[in-house]
């Protein structure tokens, strides 16, 4: 009678002691090399200054980097910080079928105690691929009624792949690692009421350090295997009215939900992007002719918008006046506004400046919503009338970013340059050229040195 | 109206509160009785407590000012100490949690298998499974004392002109802990939340916030960080769980409370709001219920010793 934490604890530790077949190791490093990018684009936000004084006060002693900082943190602390970061700007990765971003407590539980543990980079590589597997599968045996009952399916499912990573570079055997599984279970966090909010990013980094947590305490056995997964009063049948808790194990190995990862083109809610892709091809021929990347100036020839989308977009992104750089992340009209106006939709254009700039407002007043149940929800159209009565319509019939139509490596790579430069000098590459020599590096220090700020030096 | 019960939670969290007669004796017995049973506990050499010692040291600050902190295991014995000592007062919450209810789990289990062993009746089975149920709800009111207490005894300044700060936070974080369990728990038991879990987090944050000096503001962030975290499920969970649940929850509580106070924010209306904590684990229960005849009435004076 093996409960299904230890099944899959089981399965966990068999796949990490054989290497990823080719394509889950290209989008494991994909997937890997996207969350780097955006934690280190995020390593000076305020959030991640409030976790490290906390660490400061409360963690422990210091081995392990988070991306971007000079400081170092306990790997519990190292990975909230991290999984935090890598979240905060909500440019990170989605899996469309669960709407689980998996990148972010995958690589705070994995990057902190591989560097901790001194692991190599293959390891490194296949912890995250697996702390995004267990993770998305997770959330697939809860879909959809876990994350519709109102649930930041992040945060809740974050904390079992954390859980495994952590225990893989740890060196638990199968039955610790259900230990840490098991424990993992009972680690909710995440209402989807913290969206606008930094409670949001701390679910994915509170997953992160929480399966650290559970894989550390896993040697002491803290809770029952049994039910704690698979029962109707354990993990799947509390958090999802209907689930099925075999999909967790089935097809493990051999069939990836990893491999159905996408990384997002803009820094907001996914819902957004195919209508912020059809501003953004509006944005030129509003702009009069001028050179692609320009936009429409002040935007006063546009007289009102008319943004055709699937039902979901008011539903998780219905915010019409945003009054801050987290709260324009869930304004579907304002990544409108700005692919309209600016051409673009970048982190400047989800700044707290952007958000509260009169032109953005005014554009953003003057959209209206029409809800198409008959759209896919990586479709949308932007239809704009201007003051001289001329119309602009676009369509996208899949966003950018999407399973349809993912980013190319040269988009990634662009991305991921974009994020990491303006902090880090020339960062961007040594970052590309890192992940891609990953599972041949015998030590991590070739990616911890493209991760570490310039002054890093002076650190000990 | 949900932000209106928030923003009503919230700002019973943060007001100075005279505490009547009743209360204050009900929190006096908490707190000491929490604290006798974390130290018995540590004194007998409870072989679980020294094992998570033994796990949980690389995320402990290395040794406090006098370096004897970790190193004779003596940290946790007195949960004051161990709260001053080395300066980890979430991990401290945890382990006092721990401790107290490994305590008084052995106590209770012994008394379940008396039970057990009890005549064959129908009629007594029925007052058994009545008894059992009481038992339970009253076991479930002790864990969130414990929970609450072990926050409020890791972050309390030292010194016995702040007992009364302490008295306060706990009955304050007690009473929200308390009413958020009385208000959703038949939802949430339904649905196969442990009540502990669920809630205690909230009253923990609370109590911490309060003698880690948080702001009306920050108190608020804390409440948003804490019921964001309902974590733990009755059935799957045995006794020892339950001790583990306590520790992790009391942890969660005491380091919202820092995050808050660090500056995070979090949802302003966490437990009544559309996807808050009411929502999320017990929809049909009443949000006004919660506020109610706060600050006049209060459950925690209930509270058995």
């Amino acid at each position: 009678m093996t409960t299904l934490a230890d099944q899959l604890a089981a399965a966990v530790v068999e796949q990490a002691g054989t290497p990823l077949p080719a394509d889950v190791r290209r989008e494991a490093e994909r997937s890997l090399l996207n969350v780097l990018g955006t934690a280190v684009g995020a390593s000076t936000h305020p959030l991640v200054d409030h976790v490290l004084a906390v660490a400061a006060q409360q963690g422990g002693p210091a081995v392990a980097p988070v991306p971007g900082r000079a400081e170092r943190a306990d790997a519990s602390y190292a990975a909230l910080a991290t999984g935090a970061a890598a979240h905060v700007d909500d440019f990170d990765d989605t899996h469309l079928a669960t709407v689980i971003h998996a990148g972010a407590s995958s690589l705070g539980a994995a990057l902190a105690v591989a560097a901790w543990q001194e692991r190599s980079g293959a390891e490194l590589l296949s912890a995250f691929a697996l702390a995004c597997e267990v993770q998305l599968r997770a959330g697939v045996a809860i879909s959809p009624a876990h994350y519709d009952e109102g649930w930041h399916i992040t945060g809740t499912c974050g904390v079992l792949g954390a859980a495994a990573a952590a225990s893989l570079l740890l060196g638990h055997d199968a039955a610790t690692t259900a230990a840490a599984l098991a424990f993992a279970a009972h680690q909710t966090i995440g209402q989807r009421e913290g969206f606008g909010t930094q409670a949001k990013a701390i679910h994915a980094g509170k997953a992160a350090a929480n399966g650290v947590l559970c894989a550390l305490l896993a040697p002491t056995r803290p809770v029952p295997l049994a039910g704690a997964l698979e029962a109707p009063g354990g993990f799947c049948g509390v958090l999802a009215r209907t689930s099925d808790p075999a999909l967790l194990l089935d097809g493990f190995g051999t069939r990836w939900e990893l491999l159905r990862n996408t990384y997002k083109p803009y820094p907001c809610g996914i819902v957004a992007h195919p209508g912020i892709d059809a501003a953004v091809e509006l944005a030129p021929q509003l702009a009069g002719g001028a050179g692609a990347g320009d936009g429409a100036g002040d935007g006063a020839a546009i007289e009102r918008v008319a943004y055709s989308c699937h039902p979901l977009v008011p539903e998780l992104m219905g915010r019409r006046d945003p009054a801050d750089h987290l709260q324009a992340r869930f304004s579907a009209m304002h990544g409108v506004a700005v692919g309209l106006l600016d051409g673009r939709a970048g982190i400047p254009e989800f700044s707290d400046e952007r958000a509260c700039d009169a032109d953005v407002a005014r554009v953003r007043e003057r959209t209206r919503f029409v809800v198409r149940e008959d759209f896919a929800r990586d479709e949308a159209a932007v239809d704009v009338v201007l003051a001289d009565g001329r119309r602009l319509q676009a369509h996208v019939a899949h966003a950018r970013g999407s399973e349809a139509r993912p980013l190319t490596d040269a988009e990634l790579h662009a991305k991921v340059r974009a994020l990491a430069e303006p902090l880090l000098p020339d960062a961007g590459n040594a970052l590309i050229a890192a992940v891609d020599g990953l599972v041949a590096a015998p030590t991590l220090a070739p990616l911890l040195a493209a991760v570490a700020p310039q002054a890093a030096g002076v650190e000990a | 109206m949900s932000a209106s019960v928030d923003g009503t939670l919230a700002a019973f969290a943060a007001a100075r509160t005279p505490l009547p007669p009743e209360v204050l004796a009900a929190v006096v017995t908490a707190v000491a009785t929490v604290r006798a049973r974390a130290r018995a506990q540590a004194a007998d050499g409870d072989a679980a407590l020294a094992a998570w010692d033994a796990a949980i040291r690389p995320l402990l600050p290395a040794g406090g000012d006098d370096g004897d902190a970790d190193a004779d295991g003596e940290w946790g014995d007195d949960p004051k100490r161990a709260a001053s000592a080395p300066g980890a007062p979430a991990w401290s919450a945890y382990r006092t949690a721990l401790a107290a209810e490994r305590a008084r789990g052995a106590a209770d289990s012994h008394d379940a298998s008396e039970r057990a062993h009890g005549a064959a009746d129908p009629q007594d089975a029925a007052e058994r499974a009545r008894g059992a149920a009481d038992s339970h709800d009253a076991s479930e009111d002790d864990l969130l004392r414990t929970i609450v207490a072990a926050a409020a005894l890791a972050t309390a300044p030292g010194g016995d002109q702040r007992e009364q700060e302490l008295h306060e936070a706990v009955a304050v974080g007690c009473e929200l802990a308390l009413r958020l369990a009385a208000v959703l728990g038949d939802g949430q038991r339904e649905r196969g939340w442990s009540l502990a879990g669920a809630n205690g987090a909230v009253g923990a944050a609370v109590a911490a916030g309060r003698l880690l000096g948080c702001s009306a503001e920050q108190l608020r962030n804390a409440i948003g960080l804490a019921a964001t975290q309902p974590g733990g499920f009755a059935e799957p969970l045995d006794a020892a769980g339950r001790a583990q649940l306590a520790g992790k929850t009391a942890c969660n509580g005491v380091e919202a409370a820092l995050l808050a106070r660090a500056g995070v924010t979090a949802a302003p209306a966490a437990i009544a709001g559309r996807r808050g904590l009411l929502a999320l684990t017990a929809p049909d229960a009443p949000a006004d219920a919660l506020t109610a005849g706060l600050g006049e009435r209060w459950l925690v004076a209930s509270l058995s010793a």
